[in-house]
């Protein structure tokens, strides 16, 4: 029986028949006469994605290793390749417009989306160091050219070389870091990195702290926390803005993924030591994170530097080590992902200057509840979800991150994530204020909006969901704390 | 199990999204239909008051489903003698609020879809029994009033919607860390945690240390929201930025919220804290009131001077409650009413003369009784209420609180007594200023009487404001069997 369901090749399913997308993207750039291609490549990826989807569907009863214990397939796995291949089809499908005013009219764009989220489902199966570099690389190349894509501001090539060359850096931890942990225990697998610590609890070579400390740094470089997140605000900033969204919750989802695998199983034993290492992570890039966004003055950069915040949320949840936090975890990078995407998407549809420090200016907003409600209304329900205030989907993912820290006892971080979620408050409330309180300036205020019928349904999407998983958050809780089972 | 409660909140809420509907253009309907469903809400809601049972403390017309079951989340309302009159004063207020938006010419309906919205939360504060929903309705409420104020306010409205905002939610959020511990350091046999207020009442033990952290993490979100002195500094923004309507409900229901908060959730969940923190909560109640009513004497502006009022009368609220004996605490239950009422008409009767004159100053006006008779006559008679004369409401609150509170602090008591004699100055001072005396502007020579409308919006507050002045008893007989019961369980 051919059964791609029960057979031990048919667990990469998915990531085949992204391959496939991927080559099939070329082939029809390449036919289709210029000026359809771009439009067709989209299509077919879009198409592409779902199948991708439905793959992992089919396949998501078929668990266990493959590549002889190199890729581990289980719920946890099944979890992200949904919702990474969800949010690159959102991404995609709302490109259109964009790259059209962005003068990016290349079909490269997305077929770097698809490598890229190659690198991130290669990423959340790896179990083992070396599968983990090589997806963390694939994705990172990726991003580094779509980052430049917009090589008509400068900007852009600047977020490039800078995101790569501390990319590049980073690599050089990562790779010492699995070399180092190679000399202690004789593998790079995660679970025979585990078995070797707790066949030595209490009496662990110096050089396995040392690798674990350098992987750690190579971890949080990706997810961009605090003092490794120098590289996020340029790149975010010279991104082109699709791209900005996509970065903020896909790959930052896929890097606290392999974190969470790492630390949980590999490192579980290390546990107590790391926890309070990434308590002043947590607390040191939250506050961060708030207090450049404070001060900014351009929606796009308060988004970006405010994920720099949501990030260390996410660690709050991951130094738990348990399986509520973990659940905790998945909840909030799911509904981060929604709110964000949906809010970069109002901020493309607003924005009306491409050009380097003139668009995304908050006073384009003015009064933008008069010109446009449902927009309004739309960014008025994500920026409430970002800022963690009932009854949106943003709310419950904070509430599961602090009643995860309260109840390991972290009270004391539990209240400083409290109180940088109120500072947030100000900044979020503070793009309210333009489109609800400010009257409108109708001699400096953008003329149309960049809007396609994609971009509507998108957002509505995103509005539905979050209010949805808002009022009812059961469901995906249930998920969430189903796909960390296998890490505990 | 009947869906009463339930429909008494969520009937604003229907009518807010049944308004979206509606386009903008027409206004009349837009008034209309607000006013309807108000008065739906209202009389819906009245008949609680025949039905309720005074012979029991239990909580009544329960209503109690899962809703996030995985974390042990219901929806669960119920009433008991101390909320019963709240709701009732939320859904009475929410007509003539709609009455008196009046002047509110600019967007019409975005301002009464907040309206709706409000009462929805405002009411779902007053009736949830479980922690967690009491939290999601206490946050949600926060939205519609920040738009009341930061989109039909005055010139300086951002600022003060902005403060207002952020001030609720720091207050609000240490509160939720508060929820959180004693969610998780609960446990109800054969249920596991719970947010559950009549499990956790029952099952709740906290050491004292914990206590009193929890008590002061809540507390310090309900004082904010009273608000007791010295975290009241956003309420005189708020009020004089406000619409007379956002103004009305601030004033009648939302500072109640606080109130309401101590006695229901922050005095009898952590006894060893009351204890702890009885002498400063005692203090700062008098020092806000002393100091409001000083303050209020020297404004120079109407609203901001009944603004100020209300931190000196809220604190009388506060007295009564941490005096904690049958008397104070009745007194501080019925003052919660008299406040709304009296409060919320002395806002009304200052926007009606806003509206005339576009301006709130003391000194703009002088003499007016002679063109506004009637008028005049209603606002003494408030402001007297207000004041505390025998035979009007506000006696009755004020009475019973000094009263009690002299029985376990007396000195205090005495002090906070000169508080009446303050709000006897502030007040008449005031109404020497605007109603008496020769004409001294000429503008004012045209100022017509009250409208037919504007009687019909403070009719029924006076109507309340004598009966409860005048027979207080149907309305202090429905929480006597409750109050004994807080007492039990607040005091340690």
């Amino acid at each position: 029986m051919f059964d791609l369901a029960t057979m031990q090749i048919g667990r990469l399913l998915p990531e085949m028949i992204l391959i496939g997308v991927a080559l099939v993207a070329i082939l029809v750039d390449v036919i289709l006469p210029r000026g359809k291609s771009t439009r067709g490549v989209q299509g077919s990826v879009m198409i592409g994605l779902l199948v991708v989807m439905a793959s992992a569907f089919y396949t998501r009863e078929n668990t266990g290793t493959a590549f002889g214990g190199m890729v581990m397939i289980d719920g946890f796995t099944y979890f992200f390749r949904l919702i990474l291949t969800f949010v690159t089809l959102l991404i995609v499908a709302v490109s259109e417009k964009y790259i059209e005013i962005a003068r990016i009219r290349v079909a490269e764009y997305y077929l770097l989306l698809v490598f890229s989220l190659f690198g991130m489902l290669l990423m959340v199966m790896a179990q083992d160091l070396l599968i983990i570099f090589l997806g963390i690389e694939t994705m990172s190349i990726s991003l580094y050219a779509l980052v430049g894509m917009a090589r008509h501001r400068m900007s852009s090539n600047e977020g490039a070389i800078k995101y790569f060359l501390l990319g590049a850096f980073t690599t050089g931890f990562f790779v010492y870091g699995i070399a180092l942990m190679f000399g202690v225990v004789g593998s790079t697998n995660l679970t025979d990195i585990m078995l070797y610590m707790s066949s030595h609890i209490g009496n662990l070579p110096i050089l396995a702290w040392a690798a674990s400390g350098l992987i750690l740094v190579a971890f949080a470089f990706k997810a961009a926390l605090v003092p490794f997140h120098w590289w996020s605000p340029d790149a975010y900033e010279g991104a082109p803005t699709t791209i900005t969204a996509f970065m903020s919750t896909a790959p930052k989802a896929a890097a606290f993924a392999v974190f969470l695998r790492v630390f949980y199983v590999a490192f579980g034993e290390m546990s107590t030591e790391w926890t309070t290492v990434l308590w002043w992570i947590a607390a040191i890039t939250m506050t961060f994170g708030n207090l450049l966004a404070l001060q900014q003055d351009s929606v796009k950069r308060m988004l970006a530097f405010s994920s720099i915040t949501h990030a260390g949320y996410l660690v709050v949840a991951l130094l738990t080590f348990d399986q509520i936090g973990a659940a905790a975890m998945l909840f909030y990078l799911v509904v981060y992902a929604l709110m964000n995407v949906g809010a970069f998407l109002i901020a493309i549809a607003v924005n009306k200057n491409e050009d380097d420090n003139k668009g995304y200016h908050f006073n384009d907003y003015k009064g933008l509840i008069w010109r446009k409600p449902w927009m309004a209304l739309a960014m008025l329900v994500f920026m409430l979800a970002l800022a963690g205030i009932p009854p949106t989907a943003g709310f419950f993912g904070k509430y599961y991150i602090f009643s995860a820290a309260v109840k390991s006892g972290f009270i004391g971080l539990a209240v400083i994530g409290m109180l940088n979620g109120a500072a947030s408050v100000y900044y979020y409330l503070r793009l309210i204020v333009y489109m609800f309180l400010k009257d409108r300036d109708e001699a400096n205020e953008p003329v149309g909006f960049n809007l396609n019928s994609a971009m509507v349904q998108v957002v509505v999407i995103c509005v539905v969901l979050v209010l949805l998983v808002g009022l009812f958050p059961d469901f995906l809780l249930n998920v969430a704390t189903q796909s960390v089972t296998v890490l505990m | 199990m009947s869906l009463w409660l339930t429909s008494i909140v969520f009937i604003p809420l229907l009518g807010a999204l049944l308004l979206i509907l509606v386009p903008s253009s027409k206004s009349a309907f837009i008034r209309g239909w607000s006013f309807v469903v108000m008065l739906i809400g209202f009389i819906v809601s009245l008949p609680l008051f025949w039905a309720y049972d005074t012979s029991t403390a239990a909580f009544q017309f329960v209503e109690r489903l899962p809703w996030i079951p995985s974390i042990g989340i219901n929806y669960h309302l119920g009433l008991d003698g101390i909320s019963l009159l709240l709701v009732l004063l939320t859904t009475f207020l929410g007509p003539i609020v709609i009455l008196g938006s009046g002047a509110i010419k600019k967007h019409l309906k975005g301002y009464f879809i907040s309206i709706l919205l409000l009462q929805t939360g405002m009411l779902g504060t007053f009736v949830a029994l479980d922690l967690f929903l009491f939290y999601i309705f206490w946050e949600v409420m926060l939205i519609p009033m920040y738009f009341l104020i930061g989109i039909w306010g005055g010139v300086e409205r951002i600022y003060a919607a902005v403060k207002f905002f952020i001030y609720t939610m720091v207050g609000s959020l240490l509160m939720l860390v508060g929820i959180l511990w004693i969610y998780f350091n609960t446990t109800v046999p054969g249920l596991g945690h719970t947010f559950d207020y009549t499990l956790l009442m029952q099952h709740a033990n906290f050491p004292l240390q914990a206590q009193l952290w929890l008590f002061a993490a809540f507390a310090l979100a309900f004082a904010i929201k009273v608000p007791m002195f010295p975290f009241h500094t956003w309420l005189p923004d708020a009020h004089v930025q406000a619409p007379t309507a956002g103004s009305v409900i601030l004033a009648g229901v939302l500072l109640k919220m606080g109130t309401y908060g101590y006695i229901r959730f922050a005095m009898p969940m952590f006894p060893d804290g009351v204890e702890f923190f009885k002498p400063a909560m005692i203090a700062l109640a008098v020092i806000g009131i002393i100091y409001g009513a000083l303050v209020s004497i020297a404004q120079k502006d109407m609203k901001k001077l009944v603004a100020y009022s209300s931190v000196s009368h809220l604190g009388f609220v506060m007295l009564g409650l941490f005096a904690l004996n049958a008397q104070a605490v009745s007194g501080a239950l019925i003052q919660m009413i008299n406040h709304g009422l009296s409060t919320g008409a002395l806002f009304l009767l200052v926007g009606i003369v806003y509206d005339r004159r576009h301006t709130r100053m003391i000194a703009d006006y002088g003499g007016i009784a002679k063109v506004m008779p009637w008028y005049a006559v209603v606002f003494t008679v408030v402001a007297l209420s207000s004041i505390g004369m025998p035979g009007l409401n506000g006696f009755v609150g004020e009475f019973l609180i000094l009263v009690g509170a002299f029985k376990t602090a007396p000195v205090w008591a005495i002090i906070s007594a000169t508080g009446v004699i303050l709000a006897a100055i502030y007040l008449l001072w005031m109404l020497r200023r605007v109603f008496y005396g020769p004409m001294t502007h000429k503008e004012n020579e045209s100022l017509k009487d009250l409208t037919r409308w504007e009687w019909a919006t403070l009719l029924p507050l006076l109507v309340f404001i004598v009966w409860i002045g005048v027979y207080p008893k149907p309305f202090l007989s429905k929480f006597t069997v409750s109050i004994q019961h807080f007492l039990e369980q607040a005091i340690r």
